[in-house]
């Protein structure tokens, strides 16, 4: 069984600073796998190790990403991937999941696509379900737990109002809940191997892609208020003002 | 090097203000400006910026409580114990170990026990291994320091306690962890001593070495292991004089209350053992590092691959106990009474909490 997971690599804050073309500003903030994805992979590793496979990890991004990628491989990932060239710089969701539809074909197909449900920094939660669309392979979304049966997978799709049970057939595409899914750490036998891992470099040319990145991307962010944390328009009242209102109120 | 942004971004946060080296035991025990939480942390920035790793550098991140201390004090929010674990990860990886630290952790994966085949010196005949309240000694008090254990458990027999203890109890990891940083290795550990306890039908944990407690509360949480409730064995003794349960008689000693730096500081318990001794009668002299600021005595990781330092930095806490009136000294975690008892000065003396609690009740 060949599985793919794609993971992004998100700031370890909420305190994010944004450029003048609202785009993050990532150089100053350490960078963490995003939690989300962190289920995504546990849940591979653990499929690989009850299926036999190979478990491939993904992202795109700047060449810092590698970091990240070493640690899923020290983890337990067979192979990394990163997408890394200046012309990706940008790439808005719909462009993102054009570039990893472009490198699942590149590498040969998988019989499954994990992804995170959403990532922390952006929150669109896009990615995954327009990689599945794009494919033409079942998506099953916000998925807190799976399970493999012969050919097809069950999967527990989390909801406002309680779960819903989902079997579909592979190859499929599934986006994983934060925290579902506990990731290993890295162990000290991993860690050896990790270290001097050949780690495959893609770019658009690779991938065949004549445009991409912020100049392909349909998605313009025009503008972005911050939101008033903490900030609540109440205002304390005597119970005499109180009742007042409540019969103004009452009027009305 | 494999350091994670979180290492990275911490070891470049200092600013150098120096103030961590008036409060790291290890450096003021041995004087070496390479002790200083900053000194590793430059370090760590050199290993990140090309320079190579080698045994003298991995030597100086040994040389390191993980106490916190720099930590409580920092006031970038710098916490060393984040890259200085990291450094020794890359150590073992790289096979970089110094061999007075590798023989450790050899000891550890081969037998699981810091102390390895030593036998448990507690007594626990009539003790059953299952039941809704589960007392956890921990390797120290069950191979090093019997006498805490056993007082724990005559004070809980005292105030009729269903317990039960396991006979063969698994390590925690926490030394593990100390040696070789929170790898994969360690987190397996966790999870065996984990499913050790849920064997036992427990319903909540008493856990008399802090060292476990502080993992088992925090890092147990973090790697996703589930546990029932997580009591110190100095908040439960003291809930059951609070309850009248134990009535101790009055000691009146003055003493001065040594703070384990991972229960004052990573569990952020200070009041629960000075309760202890207001019921007893004592009177506390409390020495300038006291609660979250306390400094460390050393432990018992320590004093097995660095048994000179340790003992110093055990010899630096006296000689803070000395600048109080008090002339006896007490605290409440294993690794404490393992490196304060017999590094007494001449006219001072130690005593257990819990030997001296069930001495008096």
């Amino acid at each position: 069984m060949r599985i793919l997971v794609c993971l992004k690599q998100v700031p370890d804050t909420t305190e994010v600073k944004l450029s003048a073309d609202f785009t993050l500003q990532r150089d100053y903030i350490a960078q963490i796998m995003n939690p989300a994805d962190e289920s995504a992979l546990e849940l591979a590793l653990q499929w690989r190790a009850a299926h036999q496979g190979h478990v491939t990890v993904l992202t795109m991004g700047p060449k810092r990403s590698e970091s990240m990628l070493r640690e899923a491989l020290a983890r337990g990932a067979d192979q990394a991937v990163l997408l890394s060239d200046p012309a990706f710089a940008g790439a808005d969701t719909l462009v993102t999941a054009q570039c990893i539809q472009a490198a699942v074909h590149y590498l040969g197909g998988f019989d499954l696509i994990l992804c995170g449900k959403r990532a922390v920094d952006g929150e669109t939660g896009q990615v995954g379900p327009l990689l599945g669309s794009f494919m033409d392979i079942p998506c099953l979304v916000n998925l807190t737990r799976a399970e493999i049966r012969k050919n097809a997978v069950r999967a527990w799709q989390l909801t406002e109002q309680g779960q819903i049970l989902w079997e579909t057939s592979l190859p499929a595409l599934l986006t994983l809940c934060e925290w579902s899914y506990p990731l290993r750490l890295p162990s000290i036998l991993g860690l050896r191997k990790a270290k001097n891992a050949p780690l495959q470099v893609l770019t658009p040319h690779d991938l065949g892609i004549a445009s991409c990145g912020l100049k392909a991307s349909p998605t313009r962010v025009i503008h972005v208020d911050a939101s008033p944390a903490g900030v609540r328009p109440c205002r304390m009242l005597s119970p005499e003002e109180g009742l007042e209102k409540i019969l103004e109120g009452a009027k009305k | 090097m494999m350091f994670s942004e979180k290492a990275k971004k911490h070891a470049d946060a200092c600013r150098f203000c120096w103030m961590c080296r008036h409060l790291c035991p290890v450096q003021l025990a041995t004087g070496k400006e390479s002790n200083t939480p900053r000194a590793k942390g430059l370090q760590v920035s050199m290993i990140e910026r090309g320079y190579a790793m080698d045994e003298n550098l991995c030597e100086n991140m040994y040389e390191c409580m993980l106490c916190g201390a720099c930590t409580n004090d920092c006031v970038t929010g710098f916490e060393p114990p984040i890259y200085i674990r990291e450094a020794r990860t890359q150590a073992v990886v790289n096979d970089l170990v110094p061999g007075h630290v590798q023989k450790v952790i050899d000891r550890i994966m081969d037998t699981g026990c810091l102390y390895a085949d030593a036998a448990c010196k507690v007594d626990l005949s009539g003790i059953p291994e299952t039941g809704d309240t589960l007392l956890w000694l921990g390797e120290t008090a069950r191979c090093a320091v019997p006498e805490t254990a056993n007082a724990l458990i005559s004070l809980l027999k005292k105030a009729n306690v269903s317990f039960a203890v396991l006979k063969n109890e698994p390590a925690s990891g926490c030394a593990l962890g100390d040696l070789m940083g929170y790898v994969e290795d360690v987190r397996q550990m966790a999870q065996q001593a984990a499913q050790a306890i849920l064997a036992s039908g427990a319903k909540q944990v008493i856990v008399l070495d802090s060292y476990d407690a502080a993992m088992m509360r925090h890092e147990y949480q973090d790697w996703g292991i589930e546990l029932p409730q997580i009591i110190t064995a100095t908040a439960f003794v003291s809930s059951l004089i609070e309850e009248k349960k134990l009535s101790p008689k009055s000691a009146a000693l003055t003493l001065s209350y040594h703070d384990g730096s991972r229960l004052a500081r990573d569990l952020d318990e200070h009041q629960p053992a000075r309760d202890i001794l207001a019921a007893m009668g004592c009177e506390i002299k409390e020495m300038f590092q006291h609660k979250r600021l306390a400094k460390c005595c050393g432990s018992a990781v320590a004093a097995q691959y660095m048994p000179q330092i340790a003992q110093k930095v055990a010899k630096g806490r006296w000689e803070d106990a000395a600048r109080t009136d008090a002339k006896i000294l007490t605290a409440a975690c294993p690794q404490s009474t393992l490196m304060l008892k017999d590094t007494a000065p001449q006219g001072y003396e130690y005593q257990d909490l819990f030997v001296l609690l069930n001495e008096h009740t």
